[in-house]
C-alpha cells in the first residue's frame, strides 16, 4: 500500500505541470446566477448637516453622527495660497502651524502641544488655492476640552518669538527624498497649471525667513469671524456644542481689510512634458500625472467626483487590464476660484513609462468621440448615490463648511442628497467637457527615469533632476 | 441537527453591543450584528491563510490568489458560458504550468523559453475572448458594493460595504466564488503583483529585509507577505489551484456582517449560500517564533540609521506594548528626553517609533528607527539605549500614561467602531482570540503605569533586542 502511494505521488509530482483543468464545479444548491436575484431600490440614508450662525458672522456646520464616540471640529478659513506671492511662499502653513505650536491663550507652545496630546490626536491642517483649515478628532468625551483649545488656538494664538522657533526648526528638519519630491512636483505643477508668475510656481521656503510681524499681519487678515467656517461632526448634542461655541461667538477683533491679491492663470499654449529625475524617492518605478484644468467653484463638484472616479476606473482597465502597463491609477479634482487643477496619475514601470503616457492621453482623448457611460445611466449614478450616502460625518460636515467657505449657498453647501439624487450623466459629461483639453494636458514624469527619444513627441520637453537637501 | 446549527446568543442583556455567533453545519462560523436605520452592511470573510503558509519557493502566492479571487467564477465572467470557456481555460493553464516548469529548470534555454511563452501568449489570447476577468467585480460595483481585500502573514480578509437590500446577492456571489474561483487574467494579474511588489521598494525597505530576517530567522514570517518578484514570476496556475485546494476552507473561516438587516432572514440566506460549501478537515496552524536576540551593523559606514525591534512579550501584553510603544514615541519627540542625552558636535538626532512588527497572532516586536547623521551606526545604537534608560528613569509618569491611553483609544475606536472596522475586529477576535467578545473590549484602558515599567524594563533591553542597520537606508 506505502508502495503504490509512492508511486502515485511520483506520478502526481511528474505530471503536476500538466495537470490542469481543476474541478471549478458549485454545489447544486448554490449554482444559481447571482444576477438574477433582483432587489428593490432602497433609499440611502444621508446624514444631514445643519447651518448655525453667530452675530460676529461665524459659521458653524454641524453634523450628528451617535456610530463612534468621536468628535471631530474642521476650522476652514478665507485664506490659501493664491494670495500668497513667491517671496511670501508658504505664509499660509507658517501661520497654521505657528497657531498649532506657538502657544495660545495662558499656555505657552509647550503647554499648547502638551493640551493637544492629552486629547489623544494631533491636529492636521490644509491648504488649499481659497482655503485653508485646520483639523481635530478627539474622544467625545473631551468635546469640552477640544473646543476650548481650538477656541484658544483661532482666537487668541501667541504668534510670538516661540512660533517663529518652532518653524524655523521644522524648516531645518531634514525631508525624506518622497517629501522632495512631492514638494518640487507641486511647484512644476503650480507652474504648468498658472505660469511662471504664480506663488505657486515656487517651493516653500518661507519658514526660515519669517518674522513675527508677517504672521501677525497674516493671521490679522485671515483669521476673523466672518472669514472662519467651522465644521464639527460626531458624538455630541447640538445644544452642549453651541453653549460650548459661546466665547466664539463673542469673538470680535479688531476688522482688518483682507487685501487678498490672487494670481491669475495663465494656461500654456502648448503641451509640456516635465521628466523630474527622482531615483532616490522612486526606485524602479515612474509616476505620471496628467494635469488638467479643474472646475472653478460652484455647485458641480459631485459630478466632477463622479468624473474623477469614472476616469480612475476607465485608465485602469485601458492600461493596466488590457496592456498590463500600469500597476495603480489615481485621480483628483480640486475646485478653486481660478479653476483648480484636476489629474489622473499612475505607476508604472520605467520601460513603460512613455507607452504608458501615450495609452493614457489617447484614451482620454478618444472619449471625445464616444463616450461610455451614457447607457450605464442608473448603474452609475445608483453607485453614486450609494457612495455619498456613505461618506463618514466629518467628510460631510467638512465639505459642506468649506463649499460654505467658498461662497456656495446654504442649500447648494449643505444638500449634498438633493444634488446626488438629481444628478444625471449629462451633468458629468458636462463638467468632462469643460475640464479636459486633450492638446493642453500637461504631463509630469517622475521616478527613475530611462533615456527615451519619444517623449518629444508628446509634447516640449523640460528635464530636471531633483534637487539633493 | 442542533449540533450543527448552533445559534449562540453570548451577548448580556446589559451589553450595549447585540452580537450573535451563528455556526453553519460546514463549521464556518459567522458573527451577526444588527445595527439599523444606516441602510449598509460592512460584510467580512476571514480566512486562517497568509503567508506563513507558503514555502521558500512559493512566496507570494496568498497575496496572488487574493487578487485572482476578484476574477470570477463559472457563474460570472464567462461571456459565452462556462463549458465553452473551460476549454480554453485549461489550455492556457496548461501552457502556463510548462513555462513556469521551464523557468524553474536550472539553465533554461532561451530558445524554449521565448517559444513558451509565445504559446502561453496565444493560449490566454484565446481564453479572453471567452472571458472577462472583471465581470465579478464590475457586477459587485454595479450594485453599490465597495469591495477589497488584504492578505497579511496570518490571514486574508475580504471587506466589503453594501446596500441592505443586496445581502442576499452578495452572500450568494461571495460564497460562489469562495467555492469556484476562476482564475482569469492569470499572467495580467501576475505583472500587477509584480508591479505592487516594486512599488514597495521604497527608501527603507532594505533594513526591514534585515530586521525581518533577524527576528524571524528562516522560518515562514521571514519572507514579506506580497513575497518576492523572483517566486511571483515563477508561479503556475496549478501552484495557485494546489494552494487554494489546501489552504481555502470556509469550514476555518469566519465571517462578519454589521448594519442594517434582520438576523433571522441573514441566518436563513447564509445557510442556503455559505451553509452548502462542503466541510473540510480542519488544517494546523503554522507556529512562528522569535529568534534568538540578534545584532547586525555594518560599522564600516557613516550611515548611522538602525532598525531596532524591541520584543512584546506575548500576544496577551500587546496592548501594554501598544501603550508604552506612544509613551515612548511621546518622549522621542520632546525636547527634554534629548536634552538628557549627549549628542556628539554638529550631529542630528532622528528617532521614532514605527509600530508592531510581524505577523499579527504570533510574537511580534514593536519597532523603533533611529539614525544619527554623519555618524557610526554604533555611536546611534549607544546614543539610543542612553535615550530608553532616560525614558525608563524621568518619562514613565501618569501624565504620559493618561496621554499615550488617549492616542491608543482614538485609534481603537476608528479600528474597531466604524462599520467596518468593527465587522473585521469581530472577525478576527472569533478567528484567532477565541471568541467576538474580546474584540469588544478594550484592553489598553486597563494598562497600568506598573505594566509598562515591568514590561520595559524586563524585555526593551539591550540584551533581548535585535539591532540592523548601518548600510542602507
Amino acid at each position: 500500500m506505502k508502495r503504490l502511494s509512492l508511486i502515485a505521488v511520483a506520478v502526481a509530482a511528474s505530471c503536476a505541470p500538466l495537470s490542469v483543468g481543476t474541478r471549478r464545479e458549485l454545489p447544486a444548491r448554490l449554482a444559481i446566477d447571482p444576477m438574477g436575484i433582483e432587489v428593490e431600490n432602497a433609499p440611502e440614508s444621508f446624514k444631514r448637516p445643519r447651518l448655525r450662525s453667530f452675530g460676529n458672522g461665524l459659521e458653524v456646520v454641524l453634523v450628528e453622527d451617535h456610530a463612534t464616540p468621536l468628535v471631530h471640529v474642521h476650522a476652514y478659513f478665507g485664506c490659501g495660497r493664491l494670495e500668497e506671492l513667491q517671496s511670501t511662499r508658504g505664509e499660509t502653513l507658517a501661520l497654521l502651524t505657528a497657531m498649532l505650536m506657538g502657544g495660545a491663550g495662558p499656555l505657552s507652545a509647550e503647554q499648547q502641544r502638551g493640551a493637544y496630546r492629552k486629547l489623544g490626536r494631533s491636529p492636521g491642517y490644509q491648504i488649499r488655492d481659497d482655503t485653508s483649515g485646520l483639523t481635530f478628532t478627539a474622544r467625545a468625551r473631551d468635546l469640552a476640552a477640544l473646543v476650548s483649545l481650538v477656541t484658544q488656538t483661532i482666537t487668541t494664538p501667541a504668534l510670538g518669538n516661540e512660533a517663529v522657533a518652532a518653524l524655523r526648526a521644522r524648516a531645518a528638519e531634514r525631508r525624506s527624498a518622497e517629501t522632495r519630491l512631492e514638494s518640487t512636483r507641486s511647484a512644476v505643477q503650480g507652474r504648468l497649471m498658472f505660469g511662471g508668475q504664480s506663488p505657486l510656481a515656487t517651493e516653500i521656503k518661507v519658514g526660515t525667513s519669517i518674522e513675527r510681524s508677517a504672521l501677525k499681519a497674516k493671521y490679522a487678515r485671515c483669521v476673523t469671524p466672518r472669514n472662519v467656517t467651522l465644521a464639527i461632526a460626531g458624538d455630541f448634542s447640538e445644544r452642549a456644542v453651541l453653549e460650548l461655541l459661546e466665547p466664539l461667538a463673542a469673538w470680535l477683533p479688531p476688522a482688518t481689510p483682507n487685501s487678498k491679491t490672487p494670481t491669475k492663470r495663465v494656461l500654456p499654449p502648448q503641451r509640456h512634458v516635465v521628466l523630474l529625475e527622482t531615483p532616490e524617492a522612486l526606485p524602479n518605478r515612474v509616476e505620471v500625472r496628467l494635469l488638467n484644468v479643474g472646475l472653478p467653484l460652484g455647485p458641480e463638484r459631485e459630478a466632477a467626483e463622479v468624473l474623477s472616479s469614472l476616469l480612475v476606473s476607465y485608465l485602469h482597465e485601458e492600461l493596466r487590464n488590457r496592456f498590463g502597463l500600469v500597476y495603480s491609477v489615481h485621480g483628483a479634482i480640486e475646485q478653486s476660484s481660478l479653476g483648480g487643477v484636476s489629474w489622473l496619475s499612475f505607476t508604472v514601470k520605467p520601460e513603460h513609462a512613455l507607452a504608458a503616457t501615450y495609452e493614457a492621453l489617447a484614451a482620454l482623448e478618444r472619449l471625445w468621440n464616444r463616450w461610455p457611460w451614457s447607457g450605464q445611466n442608473s448603474e452609475t449614478l445608483g453607485w453614486t448615490a450609494a457612495h455619498f450616502a456613505s461618506l463618514d460625518a466629518a467628510t460631510i460636515a467638512g465639505t459642506s463648511a468649506l463649499a460654505r467657505r467658498l461662497g456656495l449657498g446654504e442649500s447648494e453647501a449643505l444638500d449634498t442628497e438633493a444634488r446626488v439624487t438629481k444628478l444625471t450623466m449629462n451633468d458629468v459629461r458636462e463638467v468632462f467637457a469643460a475640464t479636459m483639453r486633450p492638446a493642453l494636458t500637461q504631463v509630469i514624469v517622475s521616478g527613475s527615469l530611462q533615456p527615451a527619444d519619444g517623449w518629444a513627441t508628446i509634447g516640449e520637453v523640460e528635464a530636471l533632476t531633483l534637487p539633493a537637501e | 441537527m442542533l449540533l450543527w446549527s448552533l445559534l449562540v446568543v453570548l451577548a448580556e442583556p446589559s451589553e450595549p453591543v447585540n452580537a450573535r455567533a451563528h455556526v453553519l453545519q460546514n463549521g464556518m462560523r459567522w458573527v451577526l450584528l444588527e445595527q439599523r436605520g444606516v441602510h449598509r452592511i460592512a460584510g467580512v470573510v476571514a480566512l486562517p491563510v497568509g503567508s506563513i503558509d507558503e514555502t521558500p519557493a512559493t512566496a507570494g502566492i496568498a497575496h496572488f490568489l487574493e487578487h485572482l479571487a476578484f476574477a470570477g467564477t463559472p457563474m460570472v465572467g464567462s461571456t459565452r458560458g462556462w463549458s465553452v470557456e473551460k476549454p480554453f481555460h485549461d489550455a492556457a493553464n496548461a501552457a502556463g504550468d510548462r513555462l513556469a516548469m521551464t523557468l524553474r529548470s536550472p539553465a533554461p534555454a532561451a530558445r524554449v523559453v521565448g517559444r513558451e511563452t509565445l504559446e502561453l501568449q496565444r493560449a490566454n489570447d484565446a481564453w479572453l475572448l471567452h472571458a472577462d476577468p472583471l465581470a465579478f467585480t464590475a457586477m459587485l460595483s454595479r450594485r453599490g458594493i465597495v469591495w477589497n481585500a488584504t492578505t497579511s502573514q496570518d490571514q486574508t480578509v475580504y471587506t466589503n460595504d453594501l446596500p441592505s437590500a443586496q445581502l442576499q446577492f452578495w452572500l450568494t456571489a461571495e460564497a460562489q466564488r469562495l467555492a469556484a474561483p476562476v482564475f482569469r487574467g492569470f499572467e495580467r494579474e501576475r505583472r500587477v503583483v509584480i508591479q505592487e511588489i516594486r512599488n514597495n521598494v521604497t527608501e527603507g525597505a532594505p533594513l526591514f529585509t534585515r530586521l525581518r530576517r533577524a527576528v524571524y530567522g528562516d522560518s515562514n514570517a521571514s519572507w514579506p507577505t506580497e513575497g518576492f518578484e523572483r517566486t511571483v514570476a515563477t508561479l503556475s496556475p496549478s501552484d495557485l489551484d494546489a494552494f487554494y485546494a489546501e489552504n481555502y476552507r470556509v469550514s476555518d473561516g469566519v465571517g462578519c456582517l454589521v448594519g442594517d438587516f434582520d438576523a433571522t432572514t441573514a441566518r436563513a440566506w447564509l445557510e442556503a449560500t455559505f451553509g452548502a460549501l462542503p466541510r473540510s478537515p480542519p488544517r494546523k496552524r503554522i507556529a512562528i517564533s522569535r529568534a534568538t536576540p540578534a545584532r547586525e551593523l555594518a560599522s564600516h559606514t557613516t550611515t548611522g540609521r538602525l532598525l531596532i525591534g524591541l520584543p512584546m512579550p506575548e500576544e496577551k501584553q500587546a496592548a501594554v506594548a501598544r501603550v508604552a510603544s506612544v509613551m515612548l514615541s511621546h518622549a522621542l519627540e520632546s525636547d527634554d528626553a534629548r536634552r538628557r542625552v549627549q549628542l556628539p558636535a554638529r550631529a542630528t538626532l532622528e528617532a521614532s517609533m514605527l509600530g508592531a512588527f510581524g505577523p499579527q497572532h504570533s510574537p511580534q516586536v514593536m519597532v523603533a528607527a533611529v539614525e544619527l547623521q554623519g555618524q557610526a551606526p554604533e555611536a546611534a545604537e549607544a546614543l539610543w539605549w542612553a535615550l530608553l534608560e532616560s525614558w525608563r528613569r524621568n518619562g514613565l509618569s501618569p501624565e504620559a500614561l493618561e496621554q499615550a491611553k488617549a492616542v491608543v483609544e482614538i485609534d481603537e475606536i476608528l479600528e474597531r467602531q466604524t462599520r467596518l472596522g468593527l465587522a473585521k475586529a469581530l472577525a478576527d477576535a472569533e478567528l484567532f482570540e477565541g471568541g467576538f467578545r474580546s474584540a469588544l473590549d478594550s484592553p489598553c484602558s486597563a494598562v497600568t503605569l506598573e505594566d509598562v515599567q515591568t514590561m520595559v524594563s524586563t524585555w526593551w533591553v539591550q540584551g533581548r533586542a535585535y539591532v540592523v542597520g548601518g548600510d542602507a537606508r
